[in-house]
């Protein structure tokens, strides 16, 4: 039952948002009023209004958990998404788990990033910050009345119902209660480098002198969106049973179209700190990147693209975000086109064989993959819109047009790393880079005498996955050695003490082995999986991929809220028994199918048990090399972001004039 | 700034913004049949009783072909309305339905229950009217008008509204 003070608790709860809704238009106007009235009081305003702001939204947040995790059925919200039997962690995560509540983290979200702005920015540019904020205020007003006014998460179900509906039982796994959140600190984070370019182009503040300052928020947002990417790619692999877990969904890709050009802004901020150029590059990369944010928060919300991901959709919920869209992109492109270039190009390329020429390189092919996975998520649309027809666009148009310029970023990968800045002596280029090219070579010779059946891309993306790790190896190695020669240490702890030293740039090296990793990963699992659906009978033996499974039976039982068919397969040569699963939840529609899954570091076998037929069952088995890799290669990409992120910048200086971020790794 | 850059970004943001704007007015789930504008195929078939019966134009009304299935939770939420219709279009149309891949006994009970509007269900345990008809889930309706050509076809569960909308376009 619920109490007297809990009823009322869940509309001071509104309220306590509405109030953060006030707060943050004194925010957003704090700059514009200070000028007007002449007041540079009032600017300051804006910091606390900030935390104000962070503060609120946590308690209004803390109120509906509370909700959820008490059962309270008055609220519609939670009627919707939870119930009483939900394991507490499923409660509480439930929050994000509809529509509203995911649009309240995403606001919680960006102020909570706005505060940590306040915090950096009365250091470091206490003159900018309010200006600062102000933008960080108005994005927060569109979401916040987004919530207020249409998507209420505080609407009350009066009377409130006995019990709530069930979570979909597909959402009640930990990748999937993580994955969202994950995704919007991505999103959100993108927005603070676009403040920053705001702010500088309506105060003429020269990108140098910040550059360095966004670097860290990008790559906080950066490994945060691939942390959320690889959650979803992982529930997908363990929970929906089709044995995949990428599939080039709508979605899917309103994700990744951030994380590329996000990619591109993290490495054209690196160009920009060592030699002053891309400026104005930078400043498009920053607006763009959280464009795109804005745009994956449109098409996810929206439902405007048929997508696997079945959310609810409302459309004046979808035409406020696209208005809201639409604002801030004029706003923030048309300031670009009046002012956006607020300093100009001190250095220029001089060579086409320079560090900063292939950087240039890896931005164009960044922006490209970005474009074409645009493309063929919006292609749909465009057809239908001029002649009506519904088609879907595929994984095979984004794996033959996306895989080819990934494996040129490979090869930038590679050859990027080993270019000294300015201009390379291509002796020295050559005499860095003759082994790990000859290791390509034969990493390509032996993958075709292995399979020579095998699509190109194996061959390829074999030799070029060989090349690059290789640079990274010799890299290392010719440091170490040419450190442990001066210093006399020996080889190995000179190589701990140069990661130790220079974290970003090993940092960025350990990212990019764990991009190898992953590529390993992909391309074994991608272009050498083996797959079979049979009807097998008690005693039948399976074989696939090399391994051989035989079907042991079923068994049926009830469990909880389902019915279970259990299928049993022994894989012969180990003591393992794969027991894939087939549920009926009574109140759901569908079975759920649940995988069972026997992984080591070269394979997955995958099985799920399908339909009855006669006295045999519907076996459906993958065999998925190299899948764990994928994970793996996931984990070294935090590690390496951590150790870059966990570098002191070398000057830390509270002058807004002279801050400059710690040199980059340079080995020449 | 180059003034070129802004033929780039320009059309690029106008042509987004009027895409994403039509992309909130149509519905990515609503697909249209090739059937459409075609004349209903003449399938034949044993109702739940055993009964044989011509799939097609009936009693040479407007038709209605509503495909169901009891495991199908999305043809409960139609089902009242279908029973509302019924009663209200008797006189005008006929409608008669395919049960898609279902158990006989599943089928017959669904309907002691929950009330029969059709004139009869066409039992299509092995799916294979449902591929003639091109059926991908369940359910879905088809709007056959007195000529026998089908007008529209719905792959979603039926409101009240939708129902009158399609009737209204195979009734004169």
């Amino acid at each position: 039952m619920q109490g007297f003070s809990t009823t009322y608790l869940v509309e001071f709860g509104h309220l306590v948002v509405f109030t953060a809704f006030i707060v943050s238009l004194i925010q957003a106007l704090a700059p514009w009023l200070a000028s007007r009235f002449n007041a540079p009081a009032l600017a300051r305003s804006g910091i606390s209004a900030s935390y104000i702001v962070l503060i609120l939204m946590t308690i209004g947040g803390a109120i509906l958990i509370h909700a959820f995790v008490t059962s309270d059925f008055s609220v519609l919200y939670v009627a919707q998404n939870s119930n009483t039997q939900l394991p507490l962690l499923y409660k509480v995560t439930a929050l994000w788990g509809g529509h509203e509540g995911s649009l309240y983290l995403w606001a919680w979200v960006l102020a909570a990033f706005t505060a940590l702005l306040a915090v950096q920015g009365k250091r470091l540019f206490p003159l900018r910050l309010p200006v600062m904020l102000s933008v960080q205020a108005w994005l927060l007003l569109g979401f916040l009345g987004l919530i207020l006014f249409l998507s209420n998460p505080f609407e009350r179900l009066l009377p409130a119902v006995a019990e709530g509906q069930d979570l979909n039982p597909l959402l009640q796994d930990p990748g999937m209660a993580f994955h969202p959140p994950m995704l919007y600190f991505g999103y959100v984070g993108f927005s603070i480098p676009f403040a920053f370019a705001i702010t500088a182009m309506l105060t003429r503040w020269e990108t140098t002198l910040w550059i360095g300052l966004i670097r860290r928020w990008t790559l906080f947002a950066w490994i945060m969106l691939t942390i959320g990417i690889m959650l979803g790619g992982w529930w997908a692999y363990y929970e929906l049973g089709w044995g995949g877990y990428w599939a080039w969904d709508p979605v899917e890709n309103a994700s990744f179209m951030p994380w590329l050009l996000g990619t591109a802004l993290i490495h054209s901020i690196t160009v920009q700190e060592n030699r002053h150029m891309l400026q104005t590059w930078n400043m498009f990369l920053a607006i763009t990147t959280f464009a795109l944010s804005l745009l994956g928060t449109f098409l996810v919300r929206s439902g405007v693209l048929s997508s696997v991901h079945a959310f609810a959709v409302d459309p004046g919920r979808g035409l406020y975000i696209l208005i809201f869209m639409v604002v801030v992109l004029v706003v923030a492109f048309g300031l670009f086109l009046a002012k956006g270039r607020v300093d100009t190009e001190r250095e220029s390329i001089s060579s086409l064989m320079s560090r900063e020429m292939l950087f240039v390189l890896n931005n164009v092919l960044f922006t490209v993959l970005c474009i074409c996975v645009m493309l063929g998520t919006l292609y749909p649309l465009a057809l239908e819109a001029i002649n009506g027809a519904k088609i879907t666009v595929g994984a095979p148009y984004f794996n033959s047009v996306l895989v080819p310029l990934f494996f040129l970023v490979l090869l930038l990968m590679g050859f990027g790393p080993a270019t000294p800045w300015r201009k390379a002596n291509l002796k020295r280029l050559w005499a860095r880079l003759w082994l790990a090219a000859a290791t390509g070579v034969v990493a390509t010779i032996v993958m075709f005498s292995w399979d020579p059946s095998a699509h190109w891309f194996a061959f390829v993306g074999t030799g070029l996955v060989a090349f690059t790790l290789m640079t990274i190896v010799i890299d290392s190695w010719r440091s170490a050695r040419r450190r442990s020669k001066q210093q006399g240490e020996s080889i190995p702890v000179a190589l701990l003490r140069l990661l130790g030293r220079n974290r970003r740039y090993y940092g960025g090296m350990i990212v990019h082995l764990g991009i190898l990793v992953i590529a390993i990963g992909l391309i074994g699992s991608g272009l050498f999986r083996s797959e079979q659906v049979v009807l097998m009978a008690k005693g039948d033996v399976l074989e696939i991929g090399g391994e051989r499974l035989r079907f042991e039976g079923v068994r049926e039982f009830r469990k909880d809220n389902y019915l279970a068919l259990q299928g049993r397969l022994h894989l012969l040569g180990t003591d393992t028994i794969l027991t894939p699963e087939r549920r009926k939840y009574p109140v759901q529609e569908a079975p759920t199918t649940e995988s069972s899954i026997h992984e080591n570091w070269a394979r997955d076998v995958y099985v799920i048990i399908g339909e009855k037929f006669k006295d045999k069952y519907s076996v459906h088995a993958y065999v998925n090399p190299l899948v764990q890799w994928i994970w793996r290669g996931g984990l070294i990409i935090i590690i390496g972001i951590g150790w870059s992120l966990s570098q002191r910048l070398r000057q830390r200086r509270t002058s807004e004039s002279s801050v400059v971020a710690g040199g980059a790794g340079e080995t020449t | 700034m180059t003034r070129s850059i802004w033929w780039v970004i320009i059309p690029v943001l106008v042509i987004l913004f009027v895409l994403l704007g039509y992309g909130l007015t149509s519905d990515p789930r609503h697909i249209p049949s090739p059937l459409i504008g075609k004349p209903f195929p003449q399938l034949q078939g044993v109702d739940l009783n055993g009964q044989p019966v011509n799939l097609g134009l009936v009693d040479d009304k407007p038709t209605i072909v509503n495909v169901w299935a009891s495991w199908c939770a999305a043809c409960r939420q139609e089902h009242e309305v279908l029973l509302r219709g019924a009663r209200r279009y008797t006189d005008t149309v006929s409608l008669v339905a395919v049960n898609y891949k279902d158990e006989l006994v599943n089928a017959k009970r669904w309907l002691r229950r929950l009330g029969d509007p059709y004139q009869w269900s066409l039992h299509d345990l092995s799916g294979r009217i449902g591929i003639e008809l091109g059926v991908y889930g369940v359910p879905e309706t088809f709007f056959i008008n007195r000529d026998g050509i089908i007008v529209e076809k719905i792959s979603a569960p039926l409101t009240d509204e939708k129902l009158a909308a399609g009737v209204a376009l195979i009734t004169p």
